[in-house]
């Protein structure tokens, strides 16, 4: 089964220990009086509390939060503590990723060494009162949240949710030469993939180019040529059947149909292959070499790219990257399930405008002289481009975007690639980020959008421009990071920052 | 609002109140559940200042919460009572308030409910429901 981190919940357990008094009596810890100190009193105050919080947070969690039954002990004034008060409050703690608790001053002793040993992150339910909650517990070693806002706090969930779908992904690793990295490509991506299993849950499926590739026919009798013998997941008639309607439909709804249907089709059984793999090793993310394939000339032979593999996969919240770079497939995972948005990945460089002599061809080519006026006077540019733009900019439960369809190959015409226009979506804000290969740092940096580019182009041209605070200061950064900065709409900063911490990375912030 | 129409408004609802638990008392030999899910609605929309068209599904707790708004609002002085009712467990507002109405209902009704029970009663309908539970002979 393909496994979506947009479905991986964090399940969040609330946990009320509250306290009551038993007897009628005055004194020092009693600031009541009348009714307020009779017996059973209490109880009633904390039934409302349980009953006016757990309304709170069923309002304030986002649907990426599973909130559990909670659990709820109300101890009293004999100061009594029993092992079956832990047997309950702790009873569903394997399925926990976090208890919210809330704590009556009185319940100190229970609420504290159920803390201790639950052995999981707890938050405190906010409220001004956080400091006499929490203070006791740092001491005593508790993994603790603590905030002011249920903003605030919601926010750490979502990091924290982050990070549990980050650790259960699995990417399949398409390769022809090494695992680690490629021979050509994204050479700037994790120079050691063991240490990304160990340090950030993240296990990969390693499938091999050409037996993919054997995949993209129906399987013959005896099995592919690089697996004789063996039943595969090749494409069936019936795939390739049903494929013919999605590139009809995909040519329909498409702005620009620059590519014929047969060659559609065939970067359809492509994609339609990966997924299958995918789904064989209950995966995440895919991961594809373009030069060591490319060398191979099998994709000549078949007359297909892996271009619109990325953008269909990435439509859906699974990560997919090109180049073989692992490192910016495990950005894309972190900026899918912060964002809810598809990512875009490309290639990111500054256009030097100072002396008009810095722009390099490739980027010269894809702005026309007209949008160079439109750009010219701007400083702290940059150019973001690629062959996999999607249609899901706004949101993977967003309607389609609009989109162009056109072919990467020159020459014959094949690889299908989308392309979208950028200018409908000048003043956006997007947020780039990038995992270092040396798993220490997490570039994260934001822009604003000024220009399409590539929309008319062929070939691996698609992007846009935009503009971001300090050209220089993010080139620099990036020269320690990679070329790839996979992007979102929307300003993800300081979420991103959040998790690059709690996975014991440095955020550089540029 | 002048001083004069506060009173006389906070008169209105302590008389409603009043009606309400009487009406309530005199239904108690043959008791009726709609009729006395009826009269505690009416009770609790009284005593938290509130217009008995308030959905009687709405959370007693967040009912508490309106009341203080409209406290605030008619500029009634609600100081008094929380001063003598905050617990040392640092509870708010709203939960002492939906204690205290626990505890006005239990005397003004003469119904003589747990308090555990009391406790996690959601809304005015499941109050109206324990009340007729507990006079039903």
């Amino acid at each position: 089964m393909i496994k979506n981190v947009m479905d991986v919940k964090l399940n969040v357990k609330p946990v009320f220990v509250m306290f009551a008094h038993k007897y009628y009596y005055e004194g020092p810890c009693r600031m009541a009086g009348g009714d307020a100190l009779q017996p059973g009193f209490d109880t009633m105050v904390n039934g409302a509390i349980f009953n006016g919080t757990m309304e709170g947070m069923k309002f304030a969690m986002p649907d990426c939060i599973n909130l559990m039954e909670p659990a709820y002990l109300e101890t009293t004034c004999d100061w009594d503590i029993k092992d079956e008060y832990f047997e309950k409050l702790l009873a569903d703690r394997e399925e926990v990723d976090v208890y919210l608790a809330s704590g009556a001053f009185g319940a100190d002793q229970v609420f504290n060494e159920f803390a201790v040993r639950c052995k999981k992150p707890l938050a405190i339910v906010p409220d001004v009162w956080g400091p006499a909650r929490a203070g006791g517990l740092y001491n005593l070693g508790v993994d603790l949240i603590c905030e002011i806002t249920w903003e605030d706090l919601i926010k750490k969930l979502v990091v924290m949710r982050a990070k549990k779908a980050i650790a259960q992904a699995n990417l399949l690793l398409v390769t022809r030469f090494n695992y680690d990295l490629p021979v050509a490509g994204a050479t700037d991506s994790f120079i050691n993939l063991r240490d990304v299993t160990d340090r950030l849950g993240i296990h990969f499926r390693t499938v091999n180019a050409h037996e993919i590739i054997d995949q993209f026919h129906p399987l013959p009798e005896g099995g592919n040529y690089t697996t004789p013998g063996r039943v595969t997941p090749n494409i069936t008639e019936e795939e390739i059947a049903e494929l013919g309607t999605v590139a009809d439909e995909l040519l329909a709804g498409a702005e620009v149909k620059a590519i014929e249907k047969d060659m559609l089709i065939n970067s359809l059984i492509a994609y339609k292959v990966i997924q299958k793999n995918m789904d064989l090793y209950d995966c995440s993310g895919a991961v594809i070499p373009c030069p060591d394939i490319c060398s191979t000339r099998r994709i000549n032979q078949e007359k297909f790219t892996f271009c619109l593999t990325h953008s269909l996969n990435l439509e859906q919240g699974i990560a997919s990257a090109c180049e073989y770079d692992v490192a910016a497939a495990v950005t894309q995972l972190a900026e899918i399930v912060l964002s809810g948005k598809a990512p875009y990945m490309g290639n990111t460089l500054p256009i030097i405008s100072t002396d008009g002599r810095g722009i390099n061809y490739q980027i010269l080519k894809m702005i026309t002289e007209e949008d160079m006026k439109e750009v010219g006077d701007l400083e702290n540019l940059y150019v973001v481009y690629h062959s996999t733009p999607h249609r899901k900019f706004k949101g993977i439960n967003e309607p389609n975007g609009s989109y162009a369809l056109r072919h990467f190959a020159y020459d014959q015409k094949f690889g299908a690639v989308m392309r979208h226009n950028f200018n409908e979506d000048k003043g956006q804000v997007i947020t780039f980020a990038r995992f270092t290969g040396d798993l220490k740092r997490v570039l994260i940096g934001k822009g604003t959008i000024v220009k399409s580019v590539g929309y008319d182009l062929d070939n691996c041209n698609g992007g846009f421009i935009f503009q971001v605070e300090d050209q220089k200061k993010v080139y620099r950064e990036q020269c320690r990071s990679g070329l790839h900065l996979p992007l979102v709409f929307g300003d993800y900063t300081e979420e991103l920052k959040m998790l690059a911490e709690s996975l014991g990375l440095e955020p550089v912030m540029v | 609002m002048f001083r004069k129409e506060i009173k006389e408004q906070l008169l209105m609802f302590k008389n409603e109140a009043k009606a309400q638990a009487e009406r309530a008392c005199a239904l108690a030999a043959s008791p009726k559940e709609a009729e006395l899910k009826d009269c505690v609605h009416r009770y609790v929309c009284a005593k938290f200042f509130l217009s008995p068209e308030t959905d009687p599904e709405r959370l007693l707790y967040n009912l508490a919460c309106d009341s203080i708004e409209q406290a605030i609002n008619m500029k009634i002085p609600i100081a008094k009572e929380s001063e003598t009712a905050t617990t040392c467990g640092a509870a708010g507002s709203a939960a002492v308030k939906v204690a205290l109405l626990m505890v006005a209902l239990r005397k003004d009704f003469h119904v003589d409910i747990p308090s555990e029970k009391l406790a996690f009663i959601k809304n005015t309908n499941e109050l109206g429901h324990i009340v007729f539970e507990s006079m039903r002979p």
